[in-house]
């Protein structure tokens, strides 16, 4: 079976502006998200995916194929944008109609089918309501309709929780890991972790357009371990312990505060430092108070990979 | 999937442009679209009235009643009227689907764009050429003309042809450039339709406006004067259906482009956009 996505040296300019840098990876069918900050390059990235924009480098393929060479790959997919469904004086179920003719969908069958989604993503009371009386939620599930209707292999979803409130975010999640345990690809972008982490396993951690990491979120946390941190100790053996560990290789920095008995030290590999600090307690040393670091989530991972720089090496545990 | 209807490319865009069209027309009945449509007939209409209410129908000394009143409705309907409503409905086909961030959809859909290029240009002929029979219909019985249904007839199917022609010209426009694309559409149709339309001999035979004018020549038999003639400025003195024959060729060259370039390179389009 062909792979999901085929990235090759993908790099997409805006000018002289960057959009993609020599993205190089291949994916497996599956779900995954796409997760960075705002500009980060993620709906360049789809863009790129689904053939509305053309690569300044590099190549990509989708199910084996270009998508800017083969006009049928869309059919193959379902993508819900980022950007306000603004469309006036037309209602749901006429939208959906349309949007499922597009695809190809003879008349015969379309008004089953979009009564069918219409109940899916529960619009089927509103589905003769003008889009434009909709809240941004039951916006955001008429997006959600028309990518799906003609039941794609692929779903691509570009901040789908934008805007929404607790019960349409919960909603969505619903709908999106129904999505993915039916055993159909899916591609969720998004800013915000903790939204996608209900949905997936698999992220591709993404800014400035460059690929900073991509794998599950265990093998993510196992990167996380040999990552720099900075981790904070408190003991009132303040000084003691830093006479232990200053001639560790793995310690970068360490810095003694004027005020308190904190210990702030920036970490190689955090996991030797934990190691160290049981045997310093257990052979007498010094009794530790408090330990502050990081709390070992994506989002941490996240943060550090983004803060360490931009990309320069991206840490690849998958593909 | 096995109700989908299977294949792409001509079959798919049998398919999907009626339902485009159904859409379009649908949701066309706008109280703004309602307002233009009235405004397009209405000011011919009352134009035409108060020329013949004002002068009694006479008209001046060595012009014929009939001449004179074809081209002035000539002038106002199929010309003008129908020229500026295919501006307005047609020029932004792709422009109103960007600015209401529609076309993103029209884009990830299998031969989408070409569907609702179609789709709408089909709704905005319909719109505008309604509007010309409608004003033709209702000013002819009151024009002292020789030959009234002649006139009908020959007007019904100038209106018919120029919202085709213009259509098709104006929706290449707006494929080509979606930002200021009315007033670069204002712009052809000044200097092109409006003055290069008159220039004689090679100039002029690729323009719109001057087969319209030789179709009316034609079906209503008006002479034109031999100098005039000779020069191929006013009208082209051969056969109304050869004169038809030109405009649909043109009308499949300014769609075909349309479709090929609108196909190429929409993506880029909305990117920028």
């Amino acid at each position: 079976m062909e792979p999901l996505f085929e990235f090759e040296n993908l790099s997409l300019m805006y000018g002289t502006v960057i959009g993609v840098n020599d993205l190089h990876i291949t994916l497996p069918r599956g779900a995954y998200a796409l997760v960075g900050p705002n500009g980060a390059g993620k709906s360049t990235l789809i863009g790129l995916i689904t053939g509305a924009l053309r690569a300044s480098l590099g190549r990509v393929r989708v199910f084996g194929t270009d998508p800017r060479a083969s006009s049928g790959l869309m059919d193959r997919i379902g993508l819900c944008p980022a950007s306000e469904l603004l469309v006036h004086g037309v209602s749901a179920r006429q939208w959906l109609r349309l949007q499922l003719s597009l695809a190809g969908w003879r008349s015969g069958t379309l008004v089953d089918r979009v009564d069918e989604v219409l109940e899916r993503v529960g619009l089927r009371e509103a589905a003769d309501k003008a889009i434009h009386t909709y809240s941004l939620g039951m916006r955001q599930r008429c997006k959600l309709a028309q990518a799906i209707a003609h039941d794609p292999e692929l779903l691509i979803l570009d901040e789908p929780f934008n805007g929404l409130d607790p019960i349409g975010r919960a909603q969505m999640t619903e709908l999106l890991v129904e999505w993915a345990q039916s055993g159909k690809s899916l591609l969720l972008a998004s800013h915000v972790l903790h939204e996608v982490e209900r949905v997936t396993d698999s992220f591709m951690l993404i800014y400035g357009g460059r690929l900073l990491a991509s794998g599950t979120a265990g093998e993510l946390r196992r990167l996380l371990a040999d990552l720099p941190q900075d981790i904070v100790i408190e003991t009132s053996q303040r000084d003691e312990l830093a006479k232990m560990l200053a001639g560790k290789s793995w310690i970068r920095a360490m810095h003694r505060p004027a005020v308190g008995n904190e210990l702030v030290l920036t970490v190689d590999r955090p996991l030797e430092l934990y190691e160290a600090l049981a045997h310093w307690a257990g052979q007498g040393g010094g009794s530790v108070d408090r330990v502050v670091g990081s709390d070992g989530d994506i989002s941490t991972l996240f943060r550090l990979l983004v803060s360490r720089h931009r990309g320069e090496r991206a840490y690849q545990t998958k593909g | 999937m096995a109700e989908r209807a299977v294949g792409g490319g001509l079959r798919r865009l049998i398919t999907s442009v009626p339902e485009v069209f159904r859409y379009e027309f649908a949701r066309s009945f706008t109280p703004w679209r309602t307002v233009l449509w009235l405004g397009m007939v209405a000011v011919p209409l009352v134009l035409l009235l108060t020329v013949v209410l004002m002068t009694g129908g006479r008209v001046p000394s060595g012009a014929e009643s009939s001449f004179v009143y074809a081209m002035m409705l000539y002038f106002l309907v199929p010309q003008v009227m129908t020229m500026l409503g295919m501006l307005l409905l047609a020029a932004p086909v792709v422009s109103s689907e960007i600015e209401s961030q529609a076309w993103v959809y029209a884009l990830v859909r299998c031969g989408g764009r070409r569907s609702v290029l179609l789709g709408k240009y089909l709704v905005a002929v319909l719109w505008t050429a309604s509007a010309g029979v409608a004003v033709s219909t209702m000013s002819i019985p009151f024009l002292p003309v020789e030959n009234p249904w002649r006139l009908w007839v020959t007007m019904v199917a100038l209106c018919v042809l120029a919202s085709l022609a213009y259509g098709a010209l104006f929706g290449l426009i707006g494929v080509l450039r979606q930002k200021r694309v009315m007033v670069i559409a204002f712009v052809y149709a000044i200097l092109v339709e409006g003055l290069l339309g008159w220039i004689p001999a090679v100039i002029n035979q690729g323009i719109v406006s001057f087969r319209l004018r030789s179709i009316l020549f034609r079906w209503m038999d008006f002479q034109v004067e031999k100098s005039l003639r000779d020069a191929r400025m006013i009208a082209e003195d051969t056969s109304g259906w050869g004169q038809v024959g030109w405009i649909l060729v043109m009308v499949a060259v300014f769609l075909g482009v349309a479709l090929w370039w609108v196909g190429r390179t929409a993506g880029e389009s909305v990117s920028e956009a």
